[in-house]
């Protein structure tokens, strides 16, 4: 395989291969036909926090134990599960640390948009091929589902909601009957034990296309929350940060994290932390994420141009570059915020002079 | 030689309940020793666990003062209700050994509360948000009935190993000690002791503990106690004995069904929903499919209530926690209540009251403690009972109805609309009241005539006059008259007066849609407004400045109702008092202005009086006092001011040299006594004073204001910064 150094972003079975080589090996629990390791197991690989054979297990999420364990315990009871949820709450990075522990590998991928076709879902043709050959098994063109049914490994569904509403439908079938057929061939291929989807979608977002109930019905439904306290969301972003960045030395006061996740969360939610203030609210999504990836765009300026400490400098530069992104509609919101919120308190004034 | 067997319970568990009844078939004792207060005692003689329906709790209570009470709450999964009923069952004696209640109040006020439920603690300690759950996990592990409960003391006589207890414990298993010291002396064989588990450590001392020559006697009032209905809800609570318990449908489905108890409760759940979700059985076998695993994952050994929120958020509500907070109350506690027999209701008030409720088809009031409403027409007879049954319960401070403010708005009106709701607790009320009488109609009257006899005080009479009318107790009127007759001559306040008058005439106007013989009241009228009439001109120099406003609301509202020229000589009595104001009336207020115009309508002044009269007001008063007579003087429209060029013209006059401050500070007022006269009189007006004449031409509207209004107002709205 290519060097793995050179790679911008690594695969997980790779980048884990420690831990979940750890966790197979001390696994006693009851595993499903075709898992990896135990739902015992997965969810030690996706909390963390704990030393097994010698390995520490890393925290993946940190949130709510008992929304992992439901969405473990819908796929060992196979069901295909759905999480849902506003962007950057971490729907695709559960999904993909699922897939990683359960099926060994996150290779079975369908990236859904609204140029998503059936040919992707179930399979297409080489059409070279089948006009030489006429209709033959390797003229099939394999989906990642069909590969997945196969395997008997997870296959993850990115954006559902993206994907044209008659193409969702032909999701229908599949996950109740678990099979796809060729008519072509005269063919079915009926999924092997562990086959299982993970969808994720946003609703709320514009441009999709919302599941129709017979679809719902077909997954256990997860909400991906925001979290829901200050300082559960400043020790996401720290952990983060500490794991994400480049190892520039770059020091960043806590003081700094808590002022750009408080202004993300007051933004978000349209009120002061205190509750005591309404505020409006912008249209640009403010999500975790949002912060993280601000921060670290902190972070590098300060290592690269500054002085090696992120400062309201740098908060200054890059705050309104995460905010303002529909000029016309964030920007009201924003001066508002400044002006009402931003100015009002003693501690935030070097960020208000620099605004 | 007998045997004393010990079982600790956890009160109101399920997993006890099934537990204590697999033991006392086992066992088979021929005495039960129950953890209950002894004064309840008398009570567990009428109990038949197949004539009552639980919910129900044994109420104790202080008859001299019924805010004194505990309850004793009995689910069907209480083990209590399992003792109860195989003492029932097998015909032997059940005998209540804790503290009388009766002792418990002679030292304090309240029963205190329960501590902080142990076995909660222990649950939370082991990671479990179900106690239920905690207990199944840890506790039934084999199914050795003895092995369990033998388990169940060891564990807590660890808890309380180092543990200080409260003097009420410490008194309260010492009463327990020796009860089961004087069954051991007694002739049976088996006794078995139902305790909650935390006095076990205590009780066991049964064997060493000196028993005492004589049985200590212990202070305490005398209590009586009864059955009543109870609910879930209130089971909820927490109070009376035990802890509160925060899931009793749960706990019923448990108790029931055992191991399918998730299968049927989120069966129930599944209906609950339906009104707002497409839910199908798919999805509740899909629920009960997620709950195991969880279970599985998490190595529980039962699925508890983490489980089932979890399962049933993810895969009936899209992932969305909100159900838990819209139907928790119908999922979660339930609206279940309980029953018992009519003839345990020894009170015949209580019986009444159920008849009452029967014929008025609202017995589901009393099944489920759900709110309904009931609109009333008062010209069918069933409904004017009805009403005045509504009113006879609220005379008794009964909480069963409250009436929609709408209704009463429309005076006269044969239309009422009523909220109702029965809450079982409510039942001591009933018990309470029932010293006034066997039936709600006979309480309600004894309750209002006994006011009547104590009270001399004209406000309150005319307060039970309201009542006796809106309850449909006509045969009181006469008491009422007499009792009127004479306190009115003592009141010296012409407020209560008045506010009497006003209830009076009410009742004449309208007696006839609740009474069956119409109130003859004119006499009682006459005398009491010529009264007020005499009364009246004094009364205006002495008033307070906080009840003038009253006086003038009052005033009005009489005269609002003297227009109807129903009560011709009640109106030329208020007339006389006010030609007396306008004649000896020197101050220059609200009423002397209401006075001159009075007369003035009534024509009793010539021109020439009345000018002399409104050119002195114009030159001697200061601006507050000018405003106050205006405002007496507007009273009851503006019509004539069309006519009167001189006063439209002194009037003028009067405001344009008036102080901007002065003229801003009461504008608000102005603008309300000329706010409250119909428009076209106003317009008219309005029309007047820039033409200079009356308008002939109806249909002319709204003009520009004259120069000098206009100027008047810009340098006003200038001033204010508008």
């Amino acid at each position: 395989m290519t060097d793995t150094k050179n790679i911008l972003k690594q695969r997980l079975e790779d980048k884990y291969q420690d831990e979940l080589n750890a966790l197979i090996k001390t696994d006693s629990g009851w595993k499903p036909d075709n898992w990896k390791m135990s739902p015992q197991s997965v969810l030690q690989f996706i909390l963390g926090n704990v030393e097994v054979n010698g390995v520490t297990i890393s925290p993946k999420y940190i949130g709510h134990k008992n929304l992992v364990e439901t969405a473990i315990a819908t796929l060992a009871t196979q069901r295909a599960l759905l999480l849902t949820g506003m962007p950057g709450t971490a729907k695709t990075w559960l999904a993909e640390h699922l897939a990683v522990a359960i099926s060994g590998n996150t290779k079975h991928l369908i990236q859904g948009s609204s140029a998503t076709t059936e040919e992707d879902i179930l399979f297409g043709w080489n059409y070279a091929s089948l006009i030489a050959k006429g209709p033959h098994q390797e003229a099939l063109v394999e989906s990642a589902i069909y590969k997945s049914m196969q395997g008997g490994e997870i296959c993850r569904i990115e954006e559902l909601s993206r994907i044209p509403a008659m193409i969702q439908d032909n999701l229908l079938s599949l996950l109740s009957e678990k099979l796809i057929v060729v008519p072509e061939l005269d063919n079915e291929i009926r999924a092997h034990k562990g086959f299982n989807i993970i969808a994720t979608s946003n609703d709320k977002d514009k441009g999709t296309f919302p599941l129709s109930d017979a679809l719902k019905r077909r997954f256990n439904v997860i909400q991906m929350p925001f979290p829901s306290s200050l300082e559960e969301e400043v020790n996401i972003v720290r952990y983060k940060l500490d794991v994400e960045t480049l190892p520039l030395s770059v020091e960043i006061p806590v003081k700094e994290i808590e002022r750009v996740v408080q202004i993300f969360r007051e933004l978000r939610s349209g009120v002061t932390e205190d509750s005591h203030q309404k505020i409006n609210t912008t249209q640009s999504n403010l999500s975790t994420a949002e912060a993280i990836s601000t921060l670290e765009h902190c972070i590098y300026m300060a290592g690269f141009f500054g002085e090696g400490r992120v400062t309201a400098n740098e908060i200054a530069a890059t705050l309104p570059g995460a905010i303002l992104k529909d000029i016309e509609k964030d920007s009201k919101p924003w001066e508002e915020y400044k002006k009402l919120v931003i100015a009002k308190r003693p501690d935030w004034q070097d960020l208000k002079n620099l605004l | 030689m007998n045997e004393v067997k010990l079982l600790g319970i956890r009160h109101h568990g399920p997993g006890s309940a099934l537990r204590i009844q697999r033991m006392l078939d086992e066992y088979g004792p021929d005495i039960i020793l129950l953890e209950a207060p002894a004064d309840a005692q008398h009570i567990i003689a009428s109990f038949n666990p197949y004539e009552m329906t639980p919910p129900i709790a044994g109420l104790i209570y202080d008859p001299k003062d019924f805010q004194r009470a505990a309850y004793f709450p009995l689910a069907a999964f209480s083990p209590e209700w399992i003792a109860l009923k195989y003492s029932f069952d097998q015909k032997i004696p059940l005998r209540c050994i804790d503290l009388p209640i009766g002792a418990i109040l002679k030292q304090k006020n309240q029963r205190s509360r329960p501590k902080l439920n142990p076995f909660y603690q222990l649950a939370k300690i082991s990671g479990f948000n179900d106690v239920e759950q905690w207990w199944d996990h840890f506790l039934e592990t084999t199914t050795d009935s003895t092995a369990i409960f033998d388990h169940i003391a060891k564990l807590m006589r660890e808890l309380r190993k180092d543990a200080t207890e409260s003097s009420e414990t410490i008194q309260r298993e010492a009463f327990m000690v020796e009860q089961i010291q004087m069954a051991t002396g007694e002739d049976f064989k088996k006794i078995a002791v139902i305790c909650g588990a935390y006095h076990l450590p205590a009780l066991e001392n049964h064997k060493n503990a000196k028993p005492s020559k004589k049985s200590v006697r212990i202070k305490m009032i005398k209590t009586d106690a009864v059955w009543i209905p109870w609910s879930y809800r209130r089971m909820k609570q927490e109070n009376g004995y035990g802890a509160g318990i925060s899931n009793p449908t749960w706990y019923h489905a448990l108790f029931e069904h055992k191991e399918e108890a998730a299968m049927y409760w989120i069966t129930e759940c599944g209906k609950t929903l339906r009104a707002v979700k497409p839910l199908s059985t798919a999805h509740t076998i899909e629920t009960i499919n997620l709950a195991r695993g969880l279970k599985n994952l998490r190595n529980k050994s039962s699925i508890g209530i983490p489980e089932l929120e979890d399962a049933i958020t993810t895969v009936m509500y899209e992932g969305d926690p909100s159900w838990k907070e819209v139907f928790g109350d119908k999922i979660f506690t339930g609206h279940q209540t309980g029953s018992i027999p009519n003839d345990l209701f020894i009170l015949p008030l209580q019986l009444d009251f159920r008849k009452m409720l029967k014929s008025g088809r609202l017995s589901k009031l009393l099944e489920e403690p759900i709110p309904m409403n009931k609109t009333l027409d008062l010209r069918t007879s069933k409904h004017l009972l009805l009403s005045c049954f509504f009113y006879q319960t609220l005379t008794l401070e009964i909480p069963l109805a409250k009436i929609q403010d709408q209704s009463i708005s429309a005076l006269g009106n044969f239309k009422e609309i009523w909220d109702l709701q029965w809450d079982p607790v409510s039942e001591w009320i009933l018990i309470q009241v029932s010293s006034y009488g066997n039936t709600i109609e006979a309480a309600a009257r004894n309750k209002i005539t006994d006011a009547l006899t104590e009270t001399e005080i004209i406000d309150d009479v005319i307060d039970l006059l309201d009542q006796s009318f809106m309850c449909g107790f006509d045969d009181l009127l006469d008491i009422i008259k007499s009792k009127l007759l004479k306190s009115y001559i003592h009141t010296d306040s012409v407020l209560s007066l008045l506010k009497s008058v006003n209830t009076l005439i009410h009742v004449q106007s309208y007696g006839h849609i609740r009474w069956s013989k119409p109130p003859e009241l004119t006499g009682l009228l006459d005398r009491m407004i010529y009264k007020v009439s005499i009364m009246l001109p004094a009364a205006i120099y002495s008033i307070d400045e906080d009840e003038i406003e009253e006086l003038k609301q009052l005033i009005n509202q009489l005269y609002f109702t003297l227009q109807s020229g129903r009560f011709p000589h009640l109106s030329s009595y208020m007339d006389s008092a006010w030609l007396e104001i306008y004649n000896h009336h020197i101050e220059i207020d609200y009423f002397s202005g209401r006075a001159l115009r009075i007369c003035m309508d009534l024509g009793r002044l010539d021109r020439s009086e009345i000018e002399i009269k409104i050119s002195f007001v114009f030159q001697t008063s200061d601006a507050n006092q000018m405003l106050a007579w205006l405002e007496g003087l507007f009273s009851g429209g503006i019509l004539w001011l069309i006519y009167d060029d001189i006063f439209l013209s002194q009037l003028s006059e009067w405001m344009e040299n008036m102080d901007t401050e002065i003229f801003y500070e009461n504008l608000p007022m102005l603008r309300k006594t000329f706010g409250l006269t119909p428009e076209s009189d106003r317009s008219n007006l309005y029309y007047k004073i820039k033409h200079g004449h009356l308008n002939h031409d109806s249909s002319q509207s709204n003009d520009i204001a004259s120069p000098e209004v206009a100027e008047r107002v810009d340098s006003l709205m200038q001033h204010h910064g508008l």
